[in-house]
């Protein structure tokens, strides 16, 4: 298979993964449609934090990157498994009674895990370790911060991440795609994670002038266009435009183009459903992912909930949000307590 | 707080960020109208989600009054205050703020009208944007190290023997750079250990310590003659560099 075809693979195969994985939690809507647009967001904003659930108790406990590789294919089985069962769920349901129902809902289930499953591991044995290697390569933070805190251990990074507080660790997830396809790390960061990246942001912004414009179709696509535009015409080096634009594979890109944006869409989801518990789960999931991302996160998501709760509370009146939101912000504000502590706790210890 | 002024601090400080890091001044024009068309012709949801977080940020964490205690408190760094510049959605507050306008004006020709402006205007400002994209190349170089760098690794790599070579480099770009062009090299703290004013004693010491396989200075560097003086005798150069392997 040729280099662009197996590019081309993977990015399909990234966008169906995020598109099952976003079936766990639906946004929903009043009309009781799903949107694509939506179903990826959310798909996004679970898949980087069972990411981050994964990788960082397992990081933390010095388990080889190859180890993590195997753990997150499974990891990945189960959801899209899950998610396929829960959409046929509804045809189940017609097809016959109830024990016959579970019991296809059963060996659906088994087989699509299995599908999977083996899919995942079998492509992932001879290729993860090479991966591994290229992930150590490509993310410099990996090693500055174990030259910062591991001391005379530069280097262990290559097949463990001895660290407390390891970055980049999304990369694991990109990187997963690598190993899968055989494509080389450059091209799957740059293109098909760039492409994707940029396509969401799109899609995101689309559907939040949608549900701003109270639901019209043609000036929420103009909308779209507009903003893509100026994202290309606006960009400097430095600027939200820019981090999103040319760096959407970085986790600043993706923290300002997709998770900000997506946050901003399932507060608009709560301004119209305040009591919809999916929403609930994703705002504490984009929480989460937020801090698989980027460090700059554990100050900027907190600010962009602040902005976007204050409102949302006002409005509708359910000061109980304010509960909520203090959830969601859960594991952002313990990563800025440890990046407070941390230091001091080196410090204490050597 | 002696010296201390929300000028000094705030307002300049906020306005050498903006100038330096964000979008051309043009645009935040346009973001300001936008954002003043969604408060005053907006329905309410764009003004509860795009106007209202927007003015928040400029009351708070944008105002010169305020951040620089923000930033004297350590919750982010002088260096990395630009980064909160993000919060700002001003690609949204433009094309909202227009589809905003376009809906105060009569449905069909002056509406279109009004949106082909709009996207004539948006493509005149793409022009720079598209050259500057029309003259991106592909570097020769894929991993964008020094050439010095490279003929080093390739060395250590090919000849050592070793699966993952622990290599000490007096150069500290390249102890930052080298398992960038190679994940198989491990970076010794050797010199940071000996520091850059070691003597003949302390390089010795520091060897004891850390065991490098491979050490990688620069030819005319004060190490290189410690090096000598201890017996050890180069294996391979560079132009600029001379390779001892430590036994």
């Amino acid at each position: 298979m040729s280099l662009y075809f197996r590019t081309g693979l993977a990015a399909v195969v990234e966008l169906m993964v995020l598109f099952l994985v976003g079936g766990l939690a639906p946004f929903g809507s009043r009309s009781g449609k799903q949107s694509v647009s939506e179903t990826l967001c959310a798909g996004f904003v679970i898949y980087y934090a069972m990411l981050e659930v994964t990788v960082l108790p397992l990081a933390w406990a010095g388990v080889s990157l190859y180890v993590i590789f195997c753990i997150w294919a499974g990891e990945l089985s189960l959801m899209c498994a899950i998610s396929v069962v829960l959409h046929f769920r509804g045809f189940f349901a017609e097809v016959g009674a109830h024990a016959r129902k579970y019991r296809f809902a059963a060996v659906e289930f088994l087989l699509v895990l299995a599908g999977a499953g083996a899919v995942f591991l079998a492509v992932l044995i001879p290729s993860g370790r090479d991966v591994s290697g290229t992930i150590a390569q490509m993310t410099t933070d990996l090693y500055h911060d174990s030259a910062g805190l591991v001391g005379g251990l530069y280097g262990e990074t290559l097949t463990s991440c001895p660290m407390p507080v390891m970055l980049s660790r999304y990369h694991i997830g990109a990187e997963f795609y690598c190993a899968l396809f055989e494509i080389p790390c450059l091209t799957q960061m740059k293109l098909v994670q760039q492409g994707i990246n940029v396509l969401l942001s799109l899609l995101i912004a689309h559907r939040i002038f949608y549900r701003l414009t109270g639901e019209k179709r043609v000036p929420s696509a103009i909308g779209a266009i507009f903003y893509i535009v100026l994202l290309f015409t606006s960009r400097t080096s430095f600027s939200s435009a820019g981090v999103l634009v040319d760096s959407a594979w970085t986790g600043n890109g993706m923290l300002v183009g997709i998770l900000l944006p997506g946050l901003l869409l399932i507060l608009l989801g709560l301004y119209e459903e305040p009591d919809r518990q999916q929403l609930h789960v994703l705002g504490m999931c984009a929480g989460v992912a937020a801090v698989s991302l980027s460090r700059t996160s554990i100050y900027l998501f907190p600010l962009a909930l602040c902005a976007g709760i204050i409102p949302l509370v006002i409005s509708k009146r359910e000061p109980g949000l304010i509960m909520h939101a203090l959830l969601w912000m859960v594991l952002p504000l313990s990563a800025s307590v440890l990046c407070v502590l941390h230091p001091v706790l080196v410090f204490a210890a050597g | 707080m002696t010296g201390y002024s929300a000028y000094e601090s705030g307002f300049s400080f906020l306005r050498k960020t903006i100038r330096l890091y964000e979008q051309p001044g043009f645009f935040l024009v346009l973001a300001a109208a936008g954002l003043f068309l969604i408060i005053l012709l907006g329905m309410q949801s764009g003004r509860l989600f795009l106007a209202f977080p927007t003015v928040f940020f400029f009351l708070t964490v944008l105002n010169p009054f305020v951040f620089p205690a923000f930033i004297r408190g350590g919750a982010v760094s002088g260096e990395d205050y630009y980064r909160l510049l993000w919060l700002i959605p001003y690609g949204m507050l433009i094309a909202f703020g227009t589809i905003t306008l376009a809906y105060r004006m009569k449905k069909g020709l002056p509406r279109n009208i009004f949106y082909l402006a709009v996207l004539v205007v948006l493509g005149i400002t793409a022009v720079p944007s598209l050259k500057t994209m029309a003259d991106l190349r592909l570097p020769s170089d894929i991993y964008m190290t020094d050439e010095q760098l490279q003929m080093v690794c390739n060395y250590i790599i090919d000849e050592s023997g070793i699966d993952e070579p622990e290599v000490a480099f007096d150069n500290e770009e390249y102890r930052l750079s080298a398992r960038e062009y190679s994940a198989a090299l491990r970076i010794s703290h050797l010199f940071e250990d000996a520091g850059d004013t070691a003597s003949v004693q302390a390089m010795n010491k520091s060897l004891r310590a850390w065991h490098p396989d491979f050490i990688v200075v620069r030819k005319e560097s004060d190490a290189a003659s410690y090096l000598d003086e201890l017996g050890m005798s180069e294996e391979a150069y560079t132009r600029e560099y001379l390779v001892y392997r430590h036994t």
